[in-house]
């Protein structure tokens, strides 16, 4: 089993905070991609280990891959099927902006199989939406939930977004209310993290954003994680939450070290502790799909330092922790020994807990993850 | 530029140059950068020692450092041939003297091997302390010395002033001081036949052989190779020498005198300047101030004034990487063959590692020796604050001497105290002197005299602690006296002190290289400074870290780093781990280069803030 993953750059409009790989939807641009995806999927497909592969998790995500036209999404389609052999019960994503939801659209989706759509609301003030850039109203992502549950959607997921410049609790608190309202089956929560190179960091920079100091920042995180488990979600990840049984088979797989195929621009492929990725911008990824035949750039067979460094970040970012009986299976009895000061500092800190065999971030660590991994490793 | 009289040396390799009546030995006394190099360049010069063309601008002075400094750490000697208007030829030798007080010692046994000492002074700056302390270095020494005002040509020289302060220091005539611009050359002739004139040629004696080591120089494949000023008897190649310091018997392979390189010559007679080889492999047995005799024939007594090399300021010295430590050792053992000076010893600290105990002759030489080590030998060293060398006596009556704080007993079994004082002489235009008396009185100095050297410059005396000058008194001196006052020392005794030993802990462990040793007094402003300024430094970490100052189980001071609140990126975006996985192995790369102290994460600069405590306004020495 393993899951795919699909890279669709474009998106309508450049949001000011975003630094993923992305370009603006221009005419002609997307058959080139679709062009180049396919002939990396037809070259993949064919590939040990893909070809022996059975996908059972699909994650179309960008940029905004419902900015592409039913026909092109078709192609999509088209080509995941005839190249891969697709477990009946996949989860199958697109994600998806509320401007571009349409009825039409998502009935279209459904039609070719997607049973999961995971929409970036981001926020349900209008205000909060207009400074952070997006091109899209809380009304707008009201209706796109609407929708998506209207046309067959069960699995329904929404980013939000905290710590945006000029948030205030109370504007935080009500569009939780709103999203528990809506009732989706899933929800992540993002703090607003500045990248650089993006418009926000170059505002920062000017001292131009308001942003949320850090108590208020992970004050916000808290008051999410509350609202939302108390309204019967359960958090599973730092950034994740669902109903029970909901959870995002796709990102959960990856995190528990399961095989991905990237295609695309950007995207990341990981098979058996050999991690690469394909050129980042699309016309790099374009030109070398044209000349070479795929695109990777960044190749790398994972040390055993390096298993246990990812071992360690993706695991304790999991709620259920890392399981140090399985750690020391894996790694070592000196692996964990070496570790075994930092982790009674971390949890006489009150950063880490135990319980059982299991190493769990507290809710002062969740806010602190970085650390207490780096601290780890 | 007249030459006249001039001959290119016309070497006789071989023999013996000529009788004593034609040799003069002499040194070169001056402040820093009054034209002692350049000086010695143009008599260099004028005596077709070298050419012009092939003169590197201030031959004496070869290392780089020295250069940029304008300063001679190591002293050197060569032999000039001159021959004089009425015809004679003369051998002049030069011998070079370091040109800081934390080689008064090395001076003082330059000058010992000379009958007379040329003094320059600053035709613009005048006299400055260091013209003082080592005219009088030369004065003890019985030395003839030739006053020159040099820079003349300076526009605003002041040529009568300072032949003033001259005429009044020295007890000469006005006219006896020559007047020169060495950089034009103008003057300098008459420095040559003045040296004729006025310095006597050293005295023949054919006792037991007794020659004075001045300085010495390592060859890698001869060993440690001594210069010697010869005073009675004679060495010839063959010949068994001894050390009078410490008995060690050599076989002389070579003799010769100095050059620009080594010239071999068949023997060197009581008066005479140069070097012997004799498979030395030991720096430490060709001590500066030891005398050489005839294993055969030894002298009845060495020559006064010799003894070992003292260190006077300490510090710890640690490789920022601890990779680093082996590099640094062998970096100590290379540089210590050339310079005796440096005494150095594993040491180990708590919240540094391992590094080394060194020992420098003083401010300057410590500064020194760790820049040379991260020229020369690319390291990058961490150096602890410095410190002097305590003698404390305990309850029980034993004897200590502590030369880092960490070493320092509980207070409960110490009965008393000592620090080693100095004597320093401050040179410094008048209107300065509020300014001097503000700062060696926060300096716990005690003034002793003051003295105008002319209308408009004193000269301060003052008896002050070694340890209140061992970090940035010279800079804040410098900077009171917007550069005019000049400072040198001497150690004068040990002084019972009310000191205490301020340790800094975080988290309640303690941080050994952050301890000092310091007046009780002043121990409360200490720590409150060094606990804010830690407090600045030390970055948030993921728990709350209390920085405190005590003197034993008493908190004087504490300041509290907040921990950090938030520290997680979002999420892992399509699938892309590695990017996650090395930003934190960064972060925890960052970490490493920290130094691990109980639970807190010490970056380097918390070392070194300690240094530029007092440098600041609101610090103790404001």
């Amino acid at each position: 089993m393993a899951g795919l993953y699909i890279h669709i750059p474009f998106c309508t409009r450049a949001c000011p905070y975003c630094d993923f790989s992305f370009e603006l939807l221009k005419d002609g641009r997307v058959d080139g991609l679709l062009a180049a995806v396919e002939k990396e999927a037809g070259r993949r497909g064919r590939e040990a280990p893909w070809s022996d592969h059975v996908i059972n998790t699909i994650f179309l995500g960008g940029g905004t891959p419902t900015c592409l036209t039913d026909p092109q999404l078709e192609r999509v389609f088209g080509m995941i099927h005839d190249r891969f052999r697709i477990d009946p019960d996949a989860e199958i994503t697109v994600e998806a902006n509320p401007e571009t939801i349409r009825v039409s659209k998502l009935q279209r989706l459904r039609g070719l199989g997607v049973n999961r759509i995971s929409i970036g609301v981001q926020s349900f003030s209008d205000e909060i939406l207009r400074r952070l850039g997006r091109s899209h109203t809380a009304d707008q992502a009201a209706r796109a939930i609407a929708h998506a549950r209207e046309t067959g959607f069960d699995h329904i997921n929404i980013d939000l977004m905290f710590g945006a410049p000029g948030q205030m609790p109370s504007e935080w608190a009500e569009t939780l209310d709103h999203a528990v309202d809506h009732d989706p089956d899933h929800v992540s929560i993002y703090g607003l993290t500045i990248e650089p190179g993006t418009e926000f960091a170059r505002l920062e920079e000017e001292g131009l954003l308001d942003l949320p100091d850090d108590d208020r920042h992970v004050g916000c995180y808290f008051q999410a994680l509350d609202r939302l488990t108390g309204a019967g979600y359960r958090h599973y990840e730092v950034s994740n939450l669902s109903k029970p049984g909901a959870e995002c088979r796709h990102n959960v797989s990856c995190w528990n070290g399961g095989d991905y195929l990237g295609l695309g621009p950007s995207a990341h492929t990981h098979s058996g502790g050999r991690r690469t990725a394909n050129t980042r911008d699309l016309a790099g990824y374009l030109t070398a799909m044209e000349e070479r035949g795929e695109a990777v750039d960044m190749d790398e067979t994972l040390s055993v330092d390096e298993r246990i460094h990812e071992y360690i970040l993706l695991s304790l970012r999991s709620i259920e922790g890392m399981d140090t009986l399985a750690f020391r299976d894996r790694y070592g009895d000196d692996a964990m020994g070496r570790r075994e000061p930092a982790i009674r500092t971390l949890a006489a800190e009150g950063l880490l807990s135990e319980r059982g065999s299991r190493l769990c971030l507290t809710r002062k660590g969740l806010a602190l993850a970085d650390s207490v991994c780096a601290y780890l490793m | 530029m007249q030459r006249g009289g001039i001959a290119l040396f016309t070497g006789r390799p071989g023999g013996t140059f000529m009788s004593t009546e034609h040799i003069r030995n002499f040194s070169i006394i001056a402040h820093i950068d009054h034209g002692k190099s350049t000086l010695a360049d143009r008599l260099l010069e004028m005596t077709g020692t070298i050419s012009p063309l092939k003169m590197r601008a201030q031959m004496l002075d070869n290392l780089d450092l020295e250069r940029e400094r304008g300063i001679t750490i190591k002293a050197h000697a060569i032999r000039m041939s001159y021959d004089s208007p009425d015809g004679m030829t003369f051998a002049l030798n030069l011998i070079d003297t370091p040109g800081h007080v934390d080689f008064s010692y090395e001076v003082s046994r330059s000058l010992a091997a000379c009958e007379g000492a040329l003094l320059i002074v600053d035709a613009v700056q005048g006299i400055e302390a260091q013209t003082i302390s080592n005219l009088y270095l030369a004065l003890e020494n019985d030395l003839t010395i030739i006053p020159i005002i040099n820079k003349i040509d300076l526009p605003n020289a002041r040529v009568d002033v300072v032949t003033g302060q001259i005429v009044d220091l020295l007890g000469v005539e006005p006219e006896d001081v020559i007047l020169t611009s060495a950089r034009d050359g103008i003057g300098v002739e008459q420095v040559l036949q003045a040296i004729l004139d006025r310095i006597p040629p050293p005295e023949p004696d054919d006792g037991p052989l007794r020659a004075l080591i001045f300085d010495s120089a390592f060859d890698q494949y001869r060993g440690a190779v001594p210069y010697v000023r010869v005073m009675s008897g004679e060495i010839r190649p063959g010949m068994d020498i001894e050390m009078c310091s410490n008995g060690k018997r050599f076989e002389v392979a070579e003799t010769g005198v100095l050059r620009f390189d080594k010239a071999p010559v068949d023997v060197l007679t009581a008066g005479e300047v140069g070097y012997l080889i004799g498979n030395i492999r030991n720096v430490a047995d060709a001590s500066v101030g030891d005398t050489v005799t005839d294993a055969a024939r030894p002298c009845d007594e060495p020559l006064p004034g010799y003894r070992e090399a003292k260190s006077m300021v300490f510090s710890g010295l640690y490789p920022v990487m601890s990779e680093d430590y082996e590099p640094l050792k062998e970096a100590l053992e290379k540089y210590r063959l050339n310079d005796a000076a440096l005494i150095y010893e594993p040491e180990t600290s708590i919240a540094l590692g391992f590094g080394f105990r060194c020992g420098f002759l003083g401010l300057l030489h410590m500064e020194v020796v760790q820049e040379r080590l991260e020229r020369e030998y690319g390291l990058t060293i961490l150096a602890t604050m410095p410190s002097v060398e305590y003698r404390i006596t305990t309850t029980s009556g034993e004897e200590l001497m502590v030369d880092n704080p960490a070493d320092m007993p509980d207070a409960s079994l110490i009965d008393s105290v000592e620090e080693p004082f100095i004597q320093a002489q401050i040179v410094v235009p008048q209107d300065y002197i509020g300014n001097i008396m503000k700062l060696t009185r926060d300096r716990r100095g005690v003034y002793k005299a003051m003295e105008y050297l002319d209308p408009t410059r004193v000269a301060l005396q003052y008896e002050l602690p070694l340890s209140e000058i061992v970090f940035d008194f010279y800079d804040r001196l410098k900077s009171i006296s917007r550069g005019y006052a000049s400072f040198d020392y001497d150690f004068l005794e040990y002084r019972a002190s009310p000191l205490v030993r301020l340790n800094l802990l975080l988290n309640g462990d303690l941080v050994d290289a952050l301890s000092i040793i310091i007046h009780k007094d002043k121990a409360y402003e200490w720590g409150r400074e060094l606990c804010q300024r830690l407090r600045k430094i030390i970055p948030r970490q993921m728990f709350e870290v209390a920085v405190q100052a005590a003197i034993g189980g008493r908190v004087i001071a504490r300041e509290s780093i907040r921990p950090l609140r938030k520290n997680v990126t979002a999420k892992c975006y399509g699938g892309d781990v590695t990017r996650k996985r090395k930003l934190l192995e960064r972060q925890k790369e960052g970490k490493r280069r920290m130094k691990q102290v109980g639970n807190v994460e010490l970056p380097q600069e918390a070392f070194l803030a300690v240094l530029d405590i007092r440098g600041e306004g609101a610090a103790v020495g404001g």
